[in-house]
């Protein structure tokens, strides 16, 4: 940043950028930096075509070109031994014995963000609601970026290219903003994030061997520990930069606040639920075209959106779970049996809280399957759970409830459409001095020494 | 400055239109999508109090963390410093003696006694969390050493525990070196390079990387205060020293580890996990160190290495037997190196292997450390005999 501030000249500011973003990106693999780069040139020329081109058929098919490309790469690289693995599952319960195939193929870091980011652009393109890039430096950078690069916010060509095209220099209170939600972003992830995941992969290695409350103990941390960990990511990333001037879009909205499902995915991963429902459900018909074919759509959404996570069937579980929860929410609001008594505030304030529960608990069930690894172990969890065992080792883990009275102070005392960054840098100036001396503190002083990948780089 | 402004609302408008998630989102988008604050002109043109008091508040905020950081390390007694010279023995004893090892081998053997029998003065430098790594720097202090004593353990030479205090005792160009040389991957090199520009981000700020100390230290604090007895293993903040030091032993390293629950066991395996990643690997930075220390200490005089056992739920849970063919095999290959080297294998020794003599996973208790240094001494007449 302190480079990027003397650089005078937008033109090489961004050439500075770019090159930082292949760098950063190619540390951690040089053939990724390839892959990346063929990506982002096909759908650079794909754009320049769908400028050009009228036809409707050709239009298409050069939509089709970038989408196959992308999602072609993305199912490489992803899914290739996970089909392998259950062609080879199915062939065998059928009584025939094929050979095993299982390729070693690393996954690039990022993979499904930068897919799904440079998508937006050529479909927009397609649509015609984005001006199409001529500079393929500009575009390079846009999908490349490196605060966004390997775990999202997945932003919109609409709303991240126009600002390669034009400078915005931050200000300092632009910059007081980046560096608030930044810090932020390094608390959730340093201090709380990563002092609870060892206790909550321990807890995971081996569920059999504890009792129901601490398995419970366990889906609460690593909920906890998920959210932190993803949103602090995104924090920092959105923080980063906004400190150089850029806007992203935000990610996260306080979603264990959530009282229904539906307003869970208005909170949560917020870039990704809405590219599903403007690049997936909407064009499926959303819910144009009758209630069966609603149902059908969403949970067609909701399943992709779990595989997009990873290959296993924890993760379409994930996904399927989601999609019936709201689809029995979107059943249940348009029945909405209770209408005569939420006049009463007593009622409404006790189906508030049933409600949260409710959808607290689907949540976590979700969770369980996420994190668990495989099938069988998420089964075992949950069935552990649920019948509350008391036979295994008890265990209280500190770190684990320091975390969610932390979490749970936030997230009910809090107002939950607040955002800290942009509050904190309107108050007086004692006030911010207090604040942000306490932020370092808990850097300085909590911060995990030994700090764990961010868990959605594995995505 | 006006296209300005009209690229902000445009921005905010296109991202009203994706980002609904309560009642409040257009104004909390046009907040923050827009750089302008209510106290800047329309114009966009920064206030310039506003940069005045970031530049306040980015000194009060280092000053005030800075020293609550130093404040905290003093009053929870947290070790900061590297490399506290020790020695035990008049300066008329017959042989002058080095002794490189970590905190495991003053807690397993009785160097007094050693002292004694050999009429020894011994020295040495005390790095906490040392391995031979951290060692072989101060072994080229010790010039005048005739007699060199090296106690490993699984434990010790296990590349993926770090030091602290490494990038305070190596010089950054000697571990680049060794990482080098020893083919050392990507992530383990960011991991010890790492320290480096930490050093110097704990001078203004020494609790950064010392989390568990601090939280261990706060919690004993807060019992002390509630009239509650500190747990007997929680009363460490932080590593511990105790060559050639006659003292109390202190409560937590008298504990028997098999006297700990099975959620204690569990809760400290995890943390032991977390902090070498899950891996045990012999053949990196640490055993070129070990192999060089062995030479040299060859040409100066004689070499004793002392071989530590660690606990039975150690062994059970880190030393497969595919780790442990991989640390014998790294022993073998110092051994081969350095061939006047005498060995003194105490993890063979089967009365050792219980978790009785055991105050954690690798530091022994007193009953331990009176069993270990008896073995050891019953090994001693061969090393007199060949000295």
């Amino acid at each position: 940043m302190i480079v990027r501030a003397c650089l005078r000249n937008f033109s090489v500011e961004k050439w500075f950028l770019l090159v930082a973003s292949y760098i950063f990106y190619v540390s951690w693999s040089i053939p990724c930096g390839f892959l990346i780069l063929l990506t982002s040139l096909i759908d650079y020329f794909v754009g320049i075509g769908l400028e050009r081109i009228e036809d409707k058929p050709k239009r298409k098919m050069l939509l089709v070109v970038s989408i196959v490309a992308n999602l072609g790469v993305l199912g490489f690289f992803k899914y290739t031994n996970f089909f392998l693995d259950n062609a080879w599952r199915a062939m065998t319960s059928m009584g025939l014995q094929p050979e095993h195939w299982h390729y070693d193929i690393i996954l690039p870091a990022g993979i499904s963000f930068f897919t799904f980011q440079s998508m937006t652009y050529t479909i927009e393109a397609y649509r015609r609601k984005v001006k199409v890039s001529h500079s393929p430096r500009d575009f390079l950078l846009f999908v490349s970026f490196f605060p966004q690069l390997l775990a999202g916010p997945i932003n919109r060509a609409a709303d991240l290219l126009p600002q390669f095209k034009q400078r915005l220099r931050a200000n300092a209170l632009d910059f007081e903003i980046g560096l608030t939600q930044f810090a932020l972003g390094a608390v959730k992830k340093l201090v709380i994030s990563d002092q609870i995941a060892p206790n909550v992969d321990l807890i995971f290695s081996a569920p059999g061997n504890y009792d129901g409350f601490t398995l419970l103990q366990g889906a609460i941390g690593y909920a906890i520990q998920i959210y932190c960990d993803f949103s602090g990511y995104s924090d920092m990333a959105i923080g980063s930069a906004r400190m150089m001037g850029f806007r992203f879009m935000e990610n996260f909205q306080m979603p264990y606040s959530s009282v229904t499902i539906t307003e869970f995915w208005r909170r949560w991963h917020i870039s990704l639920s809405t590219w599903l429902r403007d690049y997936l459900y909407v064009p499926l018909g959303g819910n144009r075209k009758g209630t069966g074919r609603m149902y059908i759509n969403l949970m067609v959404t909701m399943l992709l959106g779990g595989l997009w996570h990873g290959a296993s069937w924890n993760f379409v579980f994930w996904g399927a779970l989601h999609g019936v929860s709201l689809a029995v929410h979107k059943a249940w609001i348009t029945w909405d049996p209770l209408a005569r008594f939420k006049s009463v505030p007593a009622f409404e304030a006790v189906w508030n809280a049933f409600s949260r529960v409710l959808t607290l608990g689907v949540v976590l069930l979700g969770w369980i399957f996420f994190r668990a690894e495989s099938w069988g172990v998420a089964i075992q969890y949950v069935t552990r759970i649920a019948t509350w065992t008391i036979a295994g080792t008890h265990m209280v883990s500190p770190y684990i409830l320091a975390a969610l009275a932390g979490v749970l102070a936030a997230h009910i005392l809090v107002q939950k459409d607040r955002v800290w960054a942009v509050e904190l840098p309107a108050r007086p100036l004692m006030w911010r001095i207090a604040a942000y001396s306490a932020l370092a503190l808990m850097l300085v002083c909590l911060s995990a020494t030994d700090s764990a990948p961010f868990i959605y780089f594995q995505f | 400055m006006k296209k300005t402004v009209e690229t902000f609302e445009a921005l905010s408008a296109s991202c009203a239109t994706q980002l609904k998630p309560g009642a409040n989102e257009s104004g909390r988008m046009t907040a923050l999508s827009s750089g302008v604050s209510e106290k800047e002109d329309v114009n966009g043109a920064p206030e310039p109090s506003r940069e005045r008091q970031l530049a306040l508040i980015l000194v009060a905020v280092v000053a005030v963390a800075s020293a609550a950081s130093h404040g905290l390390v003093a009053w929870l007694k947290i070790e900061t410093t590297s490399g506290h010279a020790w020695q035990i023995g008049s300066p008329q004893s017959r042989t002058v003696a080095y002794l490189a090892g970590s905190s495991l081998s003053g807690d397993a053997i009785a160097w007094n006694q050693v002292r004694d029998a050999l009429d020894l003065r011994l020295g040495g430098w005390g790095v906490a969390g040392s391995s031979p790594w951290e060692w072989e720097p101060f072994q080229r202090r010790a010039s005048d050493s005739k007699l060199q004593f090296l106690v490993v353990s699984p434990y010790d030479l296990n590349e993926e525990f770090l030091c602290d205090f490494h990038a305070d005792v190596v010089s950054p160009a000697a571990t680049i070196q060794d990482l080098w040389n020893s083919k050392s991957d990507w992530p383990f090199c960011k991991r010890v390079l790492s320290g480096y520009p930490l050093r110097y981000v704990r001078l203004l700020f020494p609790t950064v990387g010392r989390s568990q100390g601090v939280m261990a230290g706060l919690r004993d604090k807060a019992k002390a205060l509630l009239g509650r007895k500190v747990a007997s293993d929680e009363g460490a903040a932080g590593p511990t020293l105790s060559f050639g030091k006659e003292q109390d032993v202190p409560a937590y390293k008298r504990e028997k580890i098999s006297s700990w629950d099975s959620a204690r066991i569990l809760r400290k395996l995890a943390l032991m996990r977390n902090a070498c990643q899950g891996r045990h690997v012999f053949n990196g930075p640490k055993n070129l160190a070990f192999t060089r220390m062995l030479q040299q200490g060859e040409k100066q005089g004689s070499v004793v290495v002392v071989v530590l056992p660690v606990s039975p739920t150690y062994m059970k849970e880190f030393m497969t037997p595919e780790v442990t063919k991989r640390y014998e095999e790294a022993l073998a290959l110092a051994q081969k190196s350095a061939p006047q080297t005498q060995w003194i294998r105490l993890d063979s020794v089967q009365a050792l292997h219980s978790n009785d003599l055991y105050s954690d996973f690798v530091h022994m208790n007193p009953d331990g450390k009176k069993m270990a240094t008896e073995a050891f001494m019953s090994q001693l007449p061969k090393l007199i005999s060949s000295n």
